[in-house]
């Protein structure tokens, strides 16, 4: 159910790169909002339903894989986890419970946009 | 009459005997007042009776017969005669009164007043009284004589008794041997009677042996004349075995004379025999008893040693020969004291056992060759049968092999002892050196080591002393051991002993110095390989020929114990090294996520450049080089902060002090803070002059900027961050309080550790490395201050700092 501009919703505690991911998925048209820490993060995928969340593990307070496993209780939303954390079994348990796709900092935009626009497309 | 006639014939007869008394009746005489007063003072009775009437008593008589005088006179006589007096007592009367003589003197049993009896000699005179014939009656209480009298005959029945039941048998025999008398009591003897013997033919009586026996004795005593003037009464004895009638065999002693004619020729024979079967049966077992006793001290294994009153010795046994080496020849006779190591004590055995219950105890005896041995002895008192003392009988047992045994033991249940006690002490530690300490102590003590030693072998074969004990010598340790006896123990496994090292070729000097005569040296081996050597020396030589295996089983408690130090050492180094191991992974981690942060900026905002660069206008194009800016700064702090303390890590921190004013330095650090907008509310609440502080300045700085830092991480935007600083004489005391949610108690301590973070990544954009505070904690150190951390979960944090202050210098704030 893909629409002409999907919502996107950025959990980060990195300002800059919160603010780098908005300004860019808003220039190749998507809607964006943010959040700066887990709780926050959980609390806006409950309440504005985005169609797609990228989200850091490494976070003060509820972390990426404690978002990820609550949002899955109520909502099917493509989640995408950025992360410096490279190790396999981050990434068998980020796959573990439920994240959809799994990118690791620093990652190349370009890229990025693609597994986006490929996930959207699929909805 | 014929009585008529008798009575005269019996006056008759009273005149004439009167007539030859003469003393008392020779005439009659009257009894006048003067006589009679003379009479009431003699002790003897008198009573004077008259027509067979008592007309007189004296005092003495009244009261022997237990009568007032006055109550004996005017009764008949008679009635004072006791029943069996009363006959004999008319009898005399009527003979009397006939002329017949009668006894003045006899005997009577009176009557006294209370009925008992007595006996009296009366004395019988005829007085005239009141002018009349009168008899009177001396008497005198004879009842004590004739009671011994009485007593004498009753002893003289009993030893006729006696004589004639006595065990004796008299006889005569004639030259024939021929029994011609024989007393009855040979019946109770023999069994025969008189008659039944004087028919029996010698040859019947005796056993054949006693028959000759008893033949040639009468032959050679009788068969001489005996020569006047020779003593007649020559007796002999001799013992003959009779046959008892029942056909058992009597011994009898017989003493015998012979018995001589008016021509002194000998006729036979007379003599007395007693049956002695029972003495002489006693007497041979007495002997037998004695032979019994003689060969039971013979033979004694014990030694059997008597002494007389002078401790003279007299009885000296085999054993005791064959213990002492004297022969008993050589010592009877000869004063005991020989036998003791020391005389008193032998006096003092003596005396112990002539009193109370003799002596038992251990002595020390000498033998001939002059060898001192110790031996267990019993002596107590030797009685003849009178139980007078002859002096003293003591059975003793050499002990010197039982001490020896026991000696043994002795040193065994120490040895065990001491092993025991070095295994427990060695495994209550892991210290390899207490364990060696205890070692050297232990093994020395049980062994009687003068100086112990222990050493090891290290990794690379190098050889050291790692513990010595000095028992009774100058605490010089043995440094210079030569490497031969402990390379040849490390090299054979085998252990060394010198039992003199005056014989050994190679010994240390030092070892000779100390005065050791020997030593002995045993491996501690730990799984086939020697990794030490255990020493111990003795200034007695030959002191370890047999200890060797004690000392091995020291060695392999020791190994046991070292091995189990080493085992705790490698596993606590294991652990050190994996927690280390443990720590670096996590820095890695956290180095890794916190460089791929600004290095993610770095690349997102290049990235976002090359994308959008014809589509961004100039400023996003300029917001984007300066968030790269920014970033690669902070890369660059991260880099530089790790650098720092792998440096502080490798090297030990370098510090150029100079004087350093940390008022000043305060006031810069919070105008950079605050002109980074982190929206906290800075104060400063410091003292008006604090004096200068000798220190780097850089390190110092570092130290201030890295506890802002982490107030403005840790507490929320909006809240007061305060930073003071006070100085004392001593020091100056720098503190930084935030208002954030604080430290949990068990991590205050863990705060400065390296690596440590609370909550890894807690802070937006934060350093958070982990290495901050390790970092300010060797800088405050470095500088001879302290650093602490006062907090309490969720009421903000308190960091305070130490520095020393330079004694004079001050500066103005």
């Amino acid at each position: 159910m893909a629409t002409e501009h999907p919502t996107i919703l950025v959990i980060d505690d990195d300002p800059a790169l919160r603010k780098l991911l908005q300004r860019d998925l808003e220039m190749e048209g998507y809607r964006v909002m943010t959040a700066r820490n887990g709780e926050m993060g959980l609390e806006m995928i409950r309440s504005l339903g985005p169609e797609l969340v990228l989200l850091d593990i490494m976070m003060p307070g509820m972390d990426g894989f404690e978002v990820c496993e609550r949002a899955r209780q109520f909502t099917n939303v493509p989640i995408i986890m950025l992360t410096v954390k490279g190790q396999p079994d981050d990434m068998v348990r980020g796959m573990s419970i439920g994240a959809t796709e799994y990118v690791t900092k620093p990652f190349h935009l370009d890229r990025l946009f693609d597994r986006i626009g490929t996930l959207l497309a699929q909805q | 009459m014929a009585r008529t006639r008798r009575r005269r014939e019996a006056a008759a007869h009273e005149k004439a005997r009167l007539k030859d008394m003469g003393a008392f009746e020779t005439e009659l005489w009257e009894l006048d007042a003067k006589c009679t007063a003379l009479l009431e003072q003699i002790r003897d009775g008198v009573v004077i009776v008259q027509d067979s009437l008592c007309k007189y008593a004296n005092a003495a008589a009244a009261e022997m017969m237990g009568y007032g005088a006055e109550e004996i006179i005017g009764k008949s006589f008679l009635e004072f005669a006791a029943p069996e007096s009363k006959e004999s007592i008319l009898d005399r009367y009527w003979k009397r009164m006939e002329g017949e003589p009668v006894p003045t003197l006899y005997e009577a049993s009176l009557l006294r007043k209370d009925g008992t009896s007595f006996v009296a000699e009366v004395s019988a005179s005829i007085v005239a009284y009141e002018g009349r014939r009168a008899d009177m009656a001396v008497l005198r209480d004879i009842t004590e004589r004739k009671k011994a009298e009485e007593t004498l005959k009753a002893s003289e029945a009993k030893y006729r008794f006696l004589t004639e039941s006595m065990t004796g048998i008299v006889f005569t025999v004639g030259l024939d041997m021929r029994t011609t008398y024989v007393s009855p009591s040979i019946e109770r003897v023999l069994g025969f009677t008189p008659e039944e013997r004087l028919k029996q033919r010698p040859q019947e009586q005796l056993t054949p042996a006693s028959y000759k026996s008893v033949a040639e004795m009468l032959q050679r005593e009788l068969g001489k004349e005996r020569t006047p003037g020779e003593l007649a009464d020559k007796l002999f004895t001799l013992e003959a075995e009779y046959y008892h009638k029942d056909g058992s065999i009597r011994v009898m002693e017989l003493t015998c004379r012979a018995i001589y004619d008016e021509h002194e020729k000998p006729t036979g024979i007379y003599g007395l025999c007693h049956d002695i079967t029972e003495r002489k049966r006693a007497e041979a077992e007495l002997r037998a008893s004695q032979e019994y006793a003689q060969s039971l001290i013979d033979s004694s294994l014990d030694m059997i040693i008597s002494v007389d009153q002078d401790r003279r010795i007299v009885e000296f046994n085999l054993a005791a020969e064959a213990t002492f080496g004297y022969s008993k020849a050589e010592v009877v006779g000869k004063h005991v004291d020989i036998l003791y190591a020391d005389p008193l004590e032998g006096q003092q055995v003596h005396k112990a056992a002539s009193i109370a219950n003799g002596f038992v105890g251990e002595v020390a005896n000498k033998r001939k060759n002059g060898e001192i041995f110790p031996s267990l002895l019993s002596a107590s008192i030797l009685s003849d049968s009178e139980g007078r003392p002859m002096g003293v009988m003591g059975v003793s047992r050499e002990i010197t092999e039982i001490k020896q045994r026991e000696k043994t033991i002795n040193q065994q249940n120490r040895e065990v002892a001491a092993l025991h006690q070095v295994l427990t002490a060695m495994t209550q530690t892991f210290n390899l050196q207490e364990i060696l300490d205890e070692l050297v102590h232990e093994a020395g003590g049980a062994l009687g080591s003068s100086y112990t030693s222990v050493m090891m072998v290290d990794e690379h074969g190098n050889l050291s002393i790692d513990a010595e004990d000095f028992q009774g010598v100058p605490p010089l340790s043995v440094r210079a051991r030569p490497l031969g006896d402990t390379r040849r123990i490390i090299d054979t496994g085998e252990p060394v002993v010198v039992d003199n090292t005056e014989s050994a070729a190679d010994t240390n000097p030092a070892l000779l110095d100390m005065g050791v005569k020997s030593y002995a040296g045993v491996p501690i081996k730990n799984g086939g390989q020697t990794v030490g050597v255990l020493f111990v020396h003795s200034l007695e030589p030959n002191a370890f020929d047999d200890r060797v295996s004690l000392l091995s089983g020291f060695a392999s408690q020791a190994a046991i114990a070292i091995e189990n130090a080493r085992l705790y050492e490698e596993a606590k180094t294991v652990a050190v090294l994996q927690e280390a191991d443990r720590l670096k992974t996590e820095l890695l981690s956290n180095v890794s996520h916190e460089l791929r942060t600004p290095l993610a900026s770095i690349k997102g905002y290049a990235s976002s450049l090359l994308r959008f660069f014809d589509r961004y206008p100039d400023e996003e194009k300029i917001d984007s080089l300066q968030e790269i800016d920014q970033a690669s700064n902070r890369l660059n702090d991260l880099v530089e902060n790790l650098l720092q303390m792998s440096r502080l890590e490798m090297a030990g921190l370098h510090i150029d002090k100079e004087p350093v004013s940390m008022l000043s330095m305060i006031d810069q650090a919070v105008a950079d803070m605050e002109h980074k907008a982190t929206g906290h509310r800075f104060v400063t609440r410091c003292a008006r002059t604090v004096p200068a502080v000798d220190a780097d300045p850089n390190r110092v700085q570092q130290v201030i900027d890295n506890l802002l830092t982490n107030a403005v991480k840790y507490s929320p935007a909006g809240t007061e961050i305060t930073v003071s600083c006070q100085a004392d004489e001593e020091e100056i005391v720098v503190s930084v309080r935030d208002q954030g949610r604080g430290i949990a108690k068990e991590n205050l301590e863990k705060v400065f550790d390296r690596f440590f973070q609370e909550r890894p990544g807690a802070a937006e954009g934060g350093v958070g490395t982990g290495l901050g505070l390790a970092i300010c904690k060797r800088i405050v150190e470095g500088h001879g201050g302290r650093i602490w951390v006062e907090s309490e979960h969720g009421k903000g944090s308190n960091f305070s700092l130490t520095l020393p202050l330079r004694a004079t210098e001050s500066d103005g704030g």
